[in-house]
């Protein structure tokens, strides 16, 4: 056997390379093949709700097929959706996705409903949603945190001893409060030395606090069971072991809910 | 040894490879510095042209040099130059009509640049690029020949340079990274010949190579490292009547380099020390731009040390890179041949194709130019890729005894070469033209790059893509909102036609009538700002390589479009 591998050791050799270069030119070719024709996403599109009600989500996957998903679907879609602060909101969730991808949103959820179109692959997943009674970011705007858009209200810090405090007064909280926190635009996170420190607080007293760093990206704060009703809702940030520039745009949502069970 | 057969043969492979280079860059986006270059191009040729004609009454003076070599003084001359007269000899003339979009140093007033009206403007311009890259790959086959002695292995090699997505990218810009690196295998080639000389024309033919090296781009500052590590490597082995050689070629680098360079560059001839610490300070100092890389954006050090080294894998063919590897395999257990190599010529292909994607393993050096700092490298690997074909052919040869010597050597020949060089051919001709977001089959294409979340695109090139659909969609005197689509580009487009003049070009969103976005993971917050503008967040059209979006193109609805 050794013997015969030897003497046919040039063979093999250009066999192999003659089977990487097969492979080579299949997986670019393959590659070219697996973009999804015009129709197959208008396909995909008509297997999606045309009008979509607030609690109606659709996220896209992986996620640099977001651009061309909105090109296809983007009527369907508003900024306050792409920018949202979690999915706990949705009751319905439809991913599109190619490359087997999987959304994040809907990374460990069963699909109630699965269907193909070529490349494409339309997935819906059906949930408990919970009912939104206050939402933080309808008084903000969109951040880049982690390179994502999620919407909320600025809080800057540009001293290491730099505090800053938003109060919101009067707002009807459900049975628990969410609140996320990031640290907003890469190019101040390039200069930034230090972490931010959020605290959230109800009618003055503190119910939940939690740091956003550099590489933290967008921060789910501990959730707080809350008594139904109206409240005052303030949000503090400070500077958390500065070491070197402070450059902190922090940004910050949240949302009073409550859940059905 | 070389024949005129091979100079033959090698001419024609640099004449193939600069037309099939000059051809596809019609079809190329402009980069983001190539308008700045051709800039300095027109204002260095007018220079020259008005010093001959005398039109300058004192074109040694400073003042009658620096209008027109204080643009683009961040950069040596050479290229620069070289495009300026390329398109002084070759494009076909409206400048009078168009004076706006030209310099104003080198303007015309009136009637036409006297030329040969070949080519157009741009195609004039981005040229002696494409010669360049067509010597590299005939210099790579006559080096392979010399070096190697195998005609088939050096028309492997030569094809394996020519081949790779990247580097066919540059070589069809007006930009100066391919020329550096063939102008760094032109003159490692030219060192290695001196080396087996006693006289001095060859290692004054290896200083004048330096000198065009230095006056082209930083990166050959380098190049002198590379060659000393290999004069060591001589010493070492007591090779003393090469060492005699080397130094020979040193000494004239160091005479005959910086001459040439302040020969060639005006800007110094002036307040040199502190002109050239301007430049040396430039790109010492240099910006760290931002650089995708396995999902994490870059924009200061230190950055991973396998960056080149991943950049390398994904994006340079897969069997240009397993023939690579191959090669280096069997130059590091060499055949008989080797024994007697008094040049270390494996010593010498080491030291100078490892030195210039070396220098950014330290994580220090900016990496925002992807693979175009150290496209030095590429046909060091071609010879190597070249070599290990070589050693395939000739077990082969030896195994399938199916048909006479000659005709049997033929066939399996071209057989191997096809095999070598198809995927290689086919992953440059798919990536075209948007070489610098194509990534190869071990990243699993385009989309696979995607996945990896590598760098995406720089530079802005690949607008170009969406200008039909601009010139065909907006409506007359739309403002659109450029994002990283250069000025100075943007002025190119227009001046060559490819843009309507009437569209209007935005200094922000706010305003605008529509909005582009050119996907680089550090961007997605200008998708943002438009969609919190706009209202909206449906592109009206996407651009796509293999369904990887490259840029978006946002229109701002009115109330009866909404």
């Amino acid at each position: 056997m050794l013997t015969w591998v030897r003497q046919a050791q040039a063979r093999l050799m250009v066999a192999a390379l003659v089977c990487v270069a097969a492979w080579e030119i299949g997986v670019l070719l393959s590659a070219r093949q697996s973009e999804p024709s015009a129709e197959q996403w208008r396909a995909a599109a008509a297997a999606i709700p045309s009008t979509l009600q607030a609690d109606q989500l659709i996220v896209f996957a992986p996620p640099w097929l977001d651009p061309l998903g909105r090109r296809w679907l983007g009527e369907r879609m508003t900024p306050q959706q792409v920018a949202r602060m979690d999915t706990a909101r949705f009751r319905e969730i439809w991913e599109v996705s190619v490359r087997g991808a999987v959304a994040k949103d809907v990374a460990s959820a069963t699909p109630a409903s699965e269907q193909r179109f070529g490349p494409l692959r339309v997935r819906r997943f059906s949930r408990e949603a919970a009912a939104v009674t206050w939402s933080l970011a309808d008084a903000g705007h969109i951040c880049e945190i982690d390179f994502e858009p999620r919407r909320g209200v600025p809080l800057d810090l540009q001293t290491s001893m730099g505090q800053t405090l938003r109060s919101f007064p009067g707002v009807t909280l459900g049975t628990e409060l969410q609140a996320y926190a990031g640290l907003a635009d890469y190019q101040k996170r390039a200069r930034n030395r230090s972490k931010a420190f959020i605290q959230v607080l109800v009618d003055g007293v503190e119910v939940t606090r939690g740091f956003a760093g550099n590489d933290d990206g967008w921060v789910a704060l501990p959730t707080v069971a809350t008594a139904a009703g109206t409240h005052d809702v303030a949000i503090s940030a400070r500077v958390q072991e500065p070491d070197g520039a402070v450059d902190l745009s922090v940004c910050v949502a949240a949302e009073g809910r409550t859940r059905s069970r | 040894m070389i024949g005129t057969r091979d100079r033959l043969v090698a001419l024609l492979i640099g004449v193939a490879v600069t037309a099939i280079v000059a051809v596809a860059s019609t079809t190329q986006g402009i980069v983001r510095d190539e308008a700045y270059y051709m800039k300095a191009g027109e204002l260095h040729v007018r220079y020259y042209e008005d010093a001959l004609s005398g039109r300058l009454t004192h074109p040694l003076s400073d003042q009658a040099i620096v209008p027109f070599w204080a643009y683009v003084a961040e950069h040596p001359p050479l290229l620069p130059t070289l495009y300026g007269v390329s398109w002084r000899v070759l494009h076909r003339c409206t400048c009078a009509l168009d004076g706006a979009w030209h310099p104003e140093a080198a303007r015309i007033t009136g009637g036409q640049h006297t030329t040969l009206a070949v080519l157009s403007e741009l195609s004039a311009f981005r040229l002696p690029t494409a010669i360049f890259f067509g010597w590299m790959c005939a210099l790579v086959y006559l080096f392979f020949i010399a070096a190697l002695g195998s005609r088939w292995g050096a028309l492997a090699a030569a094809l394996l340079m020519f081949a790779q997505p990247r580097a066919f990218f540059h070589a069809q810009t007006a930009s100066f990274d391919l020329p550096v690196a063939t102008l760094w295998l032109a003159t490692t080639v030219a060192y290695w010949r001196a080396l087996d000389s006693k006289r001095w024309w060859p290692a004054v033919a290896t200083g004048i190579l330096c000198g065009l090296c230095l006056a082209t781009k930083l990166q050959s500052f380098l190049l002198p490292v590379a060659l000393g590590l290999h004069c060591a490597w001589l010493v070492v082995r007591r090779r003393t009547a090469e060492v005699h050689a080397a130094t020979r070629s040193f000494l004239m680098m160091a005479l005959i380099g910086p001459g040439l360079l302040f020969a060639l560059w005006p800007w110094l001839w002036h307040d040199t020390f502190a002109r050239l610490g301007y430049y040396l300070r430039f790109h010492l100092e240099h910006v760290h731009y931002n650089f995708e890389y396995l999902g994490r954006n870059f924009n200061q050090p230190p950055y991973p040390w396998h960056e080149p080294l991943g950049m390398l894998l994904f994006t340079a063919p897969v069997v240009m890179l397993v023939l690579a590897a191959g090669g280096i395999v069997s130059l590091a257990w060499p055949a008989d041949r080797w024994q007697d190599d008094g040049r270390s010529t494996r010593a010498l292909l080491l030291v100078a194709g490892a030195v210039p994607v070396g220098v950014f393993l330290a994580g220090r050096q900016p990496i925002y130019g992807e693979t175009k700092h150290w496209l030095a490298t590429m046909p060091f690997l071609a010879l190597a890729g070249g070599y290990a074909f070589d050693r395939l052919r000739d077990g082969l040869w030896r195994e399938l005894r199916v048909m006479p010597g000659t005709a049997r050597d033929i066939a399996l020949s071209i057989c191997l070469i096809v095999v070598a060089a198809a995927p290689s051919v086919v992953e440059t001709y798919h990536s075209h033209p948007y070489g610098l977001s194509h990534y190869n089959a071990l990243a699993g294409g385009p989309p696979g790059g995607a996945d990896l979340g590598m760098n995406r695109q720089f530079w802005g090139y690949s607008v170009k893509g969406l200008l039909p659909w601009l010139n065909a969609t907006l409506p007359p005197g739309a403002v659109l909102y450029p994002h990283d689509w250069n000025h100075d580009s943007w002025l190119l487009y227009e001046r060559g036609g490819a843009l309507r003049p009437d569209i209007v070009e935005a200094g922000g969103v706010a305003g605008s009538d529509a909005a582009l976005v050119i996907h680089e993971k550090h961007f997605n917050e200008f998708d943002f700002q438009i969609w919190e503008e706009y209202g909206h967040v449906q592109p009206a059209q996407v651009l796509t390589l293999d369904g990887v979006p490259l840029v978006s193109i946002y229109l701002r609805r009115t109330d009866a479009s909404r």
